[in-house]
């Protein structure tokens, strides 16, 4: 007969298991979905892996494409810990993509020049925080579901730069794609290795570290932890409850929004529709991964930046749609979150009951 | 005239996929689990009827496959939710992921293809009567079945047992269990029926309204039904008023664009959107009606020892 | 109760004929539950447990809190399946799947928190899973009919059109025991069915209990009070840390030696106080009026004051304010009207965090929900309240708290494998034991402790009693809020009695008795002192009307 029965205490070992299995699990799952289509998977993850270790322009599209996601994967995780869902990250992106766009293309005092990228960060962070702060508000004041309010103002974000590059904003020679003007050099963020390395990446890593330590070893830190585990002993301990989600919100919506600058400024060089490939929603497994950890959330940002690297060049190696990203990322996480049961419950084969007296 | 009532049949078709998934999600949703994974649903359900629909020449083993799809998808759901007790955010949100990137991959062979669709089927005499009879008597029988399903649902869920534990077991599961109802069976089962409504709604929308595939047909139509719900007080009876109300939005910003109002179809785009986050609003500052959510809505239920 | 009641009245017929000869002497027990043995992780809740009842009589299980009581019953009802043991009912083996199970055989249970759907009506919640003879349609008059037939027969009803969530505990306490009055048990398990009621509804509970053993119902009733025990009881059986301990007729027993059963050892719970000085009187609320989540209100104008020194009880059925009292004071709930002075200070609009800085502890009612935040660590639950005097620049200062937590743990007794333990892992009188440390470390001015005895053991609650009384004697103010009439008896100077938001009267210790408290706690006249012939007249008038 089997049973099933809670455990007592979670086993380390299997904790830290789980995310290993949990990755090997899906790619074992989407090789059989690419095999059915005909492709060795074995030769695709190869190919992969060649395209992003093995060429120096591999290896800094590798590090481009982590840097946004470990900032969305830090805009999911701070309000994560005060209990919050953050899925607005892709909106709150393309809001910050759009306000530093807007300094980019507009602002035209000479002599100020080398003040606008500054300026671009700047007002990206804010227009993040400002996209943020509707479902914060929502939340603190009416307890307003904040997972559907920030999908659904993800969607507005993503429609409105489609509505200013089709229209009011969209560049003079760019052949009716739905492109803005290209960015003047003062716009654009330094590069290195004659790459696409933007100075960006370095600066994602420094976000990182510092919420590292804001949210571990501050008393603000502390009391967002407490939020989190339990909102009433908050309250009951003096913690403002509401302003803590709604700076945690601001916060995580700041940061989303800089990612936003950094694409439009340090990759595409001009705002465009599809700002992001999604890596709003990236972050979302990215903070389950991560577990909360600012610095755990760098590690598997790498992980989904591998992949999108590899999904491009499955792309373009063997036609299969950069959709079969999405598919393994929802597979990691539904194997990490079914995994979590094994650290809650153990199954327990036995015999028959034994009969008493 | 005639424009209204071209406008109101055209918003019953566009209104009824959002119908089956808003009324699908109610059920799952009275016992206490939340889906939202119906965006994932309802395009799984749309690319597999059309598919179907395209290989058979049948439309309808095409909506009967779509709401199968569905249903498939949500089983996953219900496994993780109901049988392993996991976050219900979580796992509904990867199911869209899940749901979006598996029809992206498989439906990239027939974007644009032509299947056979769902006929209009007019009803006699009724549907000669001048505007009237445009307006409700000349739909695919879907757009009548989900009339139909409206007051089946309400008499189901208000004057029979299973209706009654259906609502205890979202209310306050603990105190169904001590009468002996078995709460993971009914929500697992409330799941899955939801699924497959989603499925169909899907289905629906490939194969009678769009009458076309392409990647991601859905547009966010899954989180307009979630916003439906909550909108609709999670009853039947409202859930009607506010399907047809969006399915008339949708179709009203096609009608402007093709009128030459010059209001820019991005912009418009956006509206759906706006309008579904200030109806929430609108129904969260409305205040606590004693009904409201269902008291268990998310939460998984656990009996101190299992079997 | 007297010995000689009629048993044996609805003796069934049919089980009769089949009954064989070696189960003849279990005919006279309709329950037998035969060494039964219950393991949760890190507990043996019961520990070969054998269990017997006799057909039409009330049985007591007596323990005290955490003796194994209700996880017995649960077995019973279907909740758990038990490790070892089997159980004999009506002269069957029987093995409950699942409560389902249990209902069919014809055993009924009213659960300590009740088991009911608050958003729907009293008839729904009694008809819930029940195939009515139109099943699957609900057939509401035939159920009417039915339901007023045991009105009648048993003496108790309520208003079936009424949804849960506007009643009362002692009518949702009713419509408990009409479920499975509906369902015709032959067994009903009553968990503590009076720690929610007030004297005169647990006198009426007590004589509709009567009626039903009359008419051949057998009731098992547990309790961890000993007087309830002997006044409602034929036969008590008493567990003690998961065992049985003994079975005793009722009517040859007395307190002294259940007690003594109850605990393994003498008890003395007499906390006399030696030192009374009150000192100048330092928190008041006048007129008070709270709302509560629903925006009813809770409080309708409530006036109280408390001396240095003192310890004010506030004696109530829970439900009466006792908690929008708690998070008003403390302030976590907003006042509509009226003002809360302390120290002279008008606090009324004062933030948590100022009110904890000024001196104003609190052990809530809601231990887990509201206290303690549990996935965090111990250390960590012990600095909730001043986590920011841990810090220095905003930055936290981990050795320092570490080094605190030790030296709490070490005063308090707070057993815990460490200061870095989950607090969740701890036992409840351990968590009890940490909130009050992380309280009276901070020597408040003003302590309000909401039920803080619930649900412990005797070690525990002993501990939590010295402690307020050391408190007080100490020159701190006290406010005890509790339900456990004999905990206010026990330890206020001052008692006020709290009754649908208002106070119907306020007794010095030393002039109140149980009589006028349970008078003044289902309302009384309102006025502010009560004499004893008033109580007597009125206690005759009261007769009959439906508390």
């Amino acid at each position: 007969m089997i049973r099933v029965e809670r455990r007592l205490e979670t086993p380390r070992h299997i904790q830290l298991l789980i995310p290993f299995v949990s990755i090997a699990a899906s790619l074992i799952f989407v090789g059989i979905l690419l095999m059915v289509f005909g492709i060795n998977p074995i030769e695709a993850y190869e190919t992969m892996i060649r395209r992003a270790f093995g060429t120096k322009f591999g290896l800094t599209e590798l590090f481009v494409k982590t840097a946004p996601i470990i900032l969305t994967g830090l805009a999911v995780t701070i309000p994560l810990r005060a209990g919050l869902w953050n899925i607005g990250a892709e909106g709150q992106l393309y809001m910050g993509a759009f306000a530093a766009s807007v300094v980019a293309l507009y602002f035209s005092v000479p002599s100020l020049l080398f003040l606008v990228l500054p300026l671009m960060a700047l007002i990206a962070l804010f227009g993040g925080m400002l996209w943020a702060s509707i479902p914060a508000i929502l939340k603190a004041k009416f307890n307003l579901n904040e997972i559907i309010s920030t999908l659904l103002l993800n969607y507005v974000a993503i429609y409105w730069v489609e509505y200013l590059v089709y229209g009011p904003m969209r560049g003079k020679e760019v052949y009716n794609f739905p492109y803005s003007d290209l960015f003047n050099d003062y716009a654009i963020l330094p590069r290195f290795f004659g790459t696409r390395f933007h100075i960006g990446v370095i600066i994602a890593f420094f976000i990182a570290i510092i919420i590292y330590i804001l949210l571990t070893k501050t008393s603000y830190g502390f009391a967002v932890k407490v939020v989190g585990a339990n909102p009433k002993a908050a309250e009951y301990a003096g913690i403002n409850r509401k302003g803590v989600i709604i700076s945690a919100m601001l916060i995580g919506g700041a940061i989303a929004g800089f990612a936003g600058m950094m694409e439009v400024s340090g990759l595409h060089l001009r705002l465009r529709s599809a700002v992001s490939p999604g890596y709003g929603y990236t972050g979302i497994p990215v903070a389950l991964l991560a577990k909360g950890n600012p610095l755990a959330v760098i590690v598997a940002a790498f992980l989904f930046g591998l992949l999108y690297v590899g999904g491009s060049a499955m792309q373009t190696t063997y036609g299969i749609p950069v959709a079969i990203v999405d598919v393994f990322q929802a597979l990691v996480v539904l194997f990490i979150i079914g995994g979590d049961f094994f650290t809650k419950y153990r199954i327990v084969f036995s015999g028959l009951r034994p009969r008493g007296v | 005239m005639d424009f209204i009532s071209s406008l109101i049949a055209a918003s019953m078709r566009a209104g009824t996929p959002l119908l089956f998934a808003t009324l699908g999600e109610i059920i799952a949703e009275r016992s206490g689990v939340l889906n939202l994974g119906l965006e994932g649903v309802m395009v799984t359900g749309a690319m597999t009827g059309f598919y179907v629909s395209l290989v058979t020449g049948n439309p309808w083993l095409g909506i009967l496959a779509g709401g199968f799809a569905g249903l498939l998808l949500a089983t996953i759901h219900a496994f993780f939710t109901v049988s392993l007790k996991v976050d219900q955010a979580v796992t509904g949100l990867m199911l869209v992921l899940l749901g979006l990137g598996m029809t992206g991959f498989l439906g990239r062979d027939f974007v644009g293809k032509v299947a056979t669709y769902l006929q209009p089927v007019e009803i006699p005499v009724l549907s000669d009567i001048p505007y009237i009879g445009e307006a409700f008597f000349k739909h695919d029988p879907l757009v009548y079945a989900g009339i139909f399903l409206v007051p089946l649902l309400w008499y189901i869920m208000n004057k029979t047992r299973y209706g009654m534990e259906l609502f205890a077991v979202g209310e306050n599961p603990e105190a169904a269990d001590t009468m002996g109802i078995a709460v993971d069976k009914i929500r697992f089962f409330a799941v899955l029926i939801g699924g497959f409504l989603a499925g169909i709604a899907g289905a629906h929308l490939s194969l009678a309204y769009a009458k076309v595939w392409t990647d991601g047909l859905t547009a966010g139509r899954g989180w307009i039904c979630l916003a439906l719900v909550i909108f609709s007080g999670w009853m039947p009876q409202r859930a009607i008023a506010g399907a047809y109300l969006f399915g008339g939005l949708d179709v009203l910003s096609f009608k402007l664009q093709a009128a030459g109002l010059g209001v820019s179809y991005q912009f418009m785009r956006m509206v759906p959107y706006i309008v579904t986050i200030l109806v929430l609003l609108l129904s969260v500052i409305r205040g606590k009606d004693k009904f409201g959510a269902p008291s268990a809505l998310g939460k998984p239920y656990i009996r101190e020892q299992r079997f | 109760m007297s010995s000689e009641k009629q048993r044996n009245c609805n003796s069934d017929s049919d089980s009769n004929s089949r009954v064989s000869e070696k189960e003849t002497i279990h005919e006279d027990f309709i329950l037998e539950m035969v060494n039964i043995t219950k393991r949760f992780p890190g507990v043996v809740a019961n520990d070969g447990v054998t269990l017997k009842v006799k057909r039409g009589e009330v049985h007591g299980l007596l323990g005290e809190n955490g003796a194994g009581k209700t996880t017995l019953m649960s077995i019973l009802y279907g909740l758990y399946k038990p490790d070892e043991g089997e159980i004999i009912f009506e002269g069957k083996r029987v093995s409950f799947q699942s409560p389902k199970d249990a209902i069919r055989a014809g055993i009924g249970m009213v659960h300590q928190h009740f088991m009911l759907v608050s958003k729907m009506t009293a008839l729904q919640n009694i008809l819930l899973g029940y195939k009515t003879p139109k099943d699957p349609l609900i057939d509401d008059e035939w159920a009417r009919k039915k339901l007023l037939d045991i009105s009648s027969k048993y003496g108790i009803d309520a208003d079936l059109n009424e949804l849960i969530l506007n009643m009362g505990v002692g009518e949702e306490q009713r419509v408990e025991i009409l479920k499975s009055l509906f369902r015709e048990v032959k067994l009903l398990i009553l968990d503590e069915p009076t720690s929610v009621l007030t004297p005169i509804e647990t006198e009426k509970l007590f004589s509709a209990l009567k009626k039903m053993t009359e008419k051949g119902l057998t009731v098992i009733f547990i309790t961890h009070k000993l007087k309830e025990a002997l006044s409602v009881t034929d036969r008590i059986t008493v567990l003690r840390k998961g065992k049985n301990v003994g079975t005793l007729v009722t009517s040859e027993t007395d307190e002294m030696e259940l007690a003594r059963l109850m605990v393994g050892r003498e008890i003395k719970m007499e906390f006399g106080r030696r030192s009374k000085n009150y000192g100048e009187e330092i928190f008041r609320i006048e007129n008070l009026h709270v709302r509560d989540d629903r925006g009813l209100p809770a409080l309708k104008g409530i006036t109280l004051s408390i001396k240095e020194g003192e310890i004010l009880g506030i004696a109530g059925v829970s439900g009466n304010g006792q908690k929008e009292l708690e998070e008003v004071i403390i302030g976590t709930r907003k006042v509509d009207k009226g003002k809360i002075i302390f120290e002279g200070q008008d606090i009324t609009e004062f933030s948590v965090e100022k009110r904890t800085q000024m001196g104003i502890s609190c052990i809530p009612e809601d231990r887990i929900e509201v206290g303690l935040a549990p996935s965090l660590s111990v250390a960590e639950n012990i600095i909730l309240r001043d986590f920011k005097s841990f810090s220095t620049r905003s930055f936290m200062d981990f050795k320092k708290i570490e080094k605190h937590a030790e030296k709490l743990i070490t005063e308090f007794g707070i057993k815990t494998p460490s200061p870095q333990t989950p607090a969740r892992n701890l036992s409840g009188g351990n968590i009890q034991r940490l909130i009050i440390a992380r309280e009276l470390f901070r020597e408040p001015k003003l302590l309000v402790a909401s039920q803080p005895t619930r649900g412990l053991d005797i070690s525990g609650i002993e501990y939590v009693r010295r402690r307020l009384i050391s408190s007080a004697e100490s020159g701190k103010a006290i406010l005890l809020i509790s339900e456990d009439l004999e905990e206010i008896m026990q330890l206020s100077d001052t008692i006020a009695v709290i009754y649908g938001g208002k106070i119907t009267g306020i007794l010095r210790r030393e002039e109140a008795t149980l009589e006028k408290i349970g008078y003044l706690m289902t309302g009384g006249d309102g006025g502010l002192s009560v004499s004893d012939e008033q109580v007597k007249r009125d206690q005759n008038a009261e007769e009959g009307v439906v508390a």
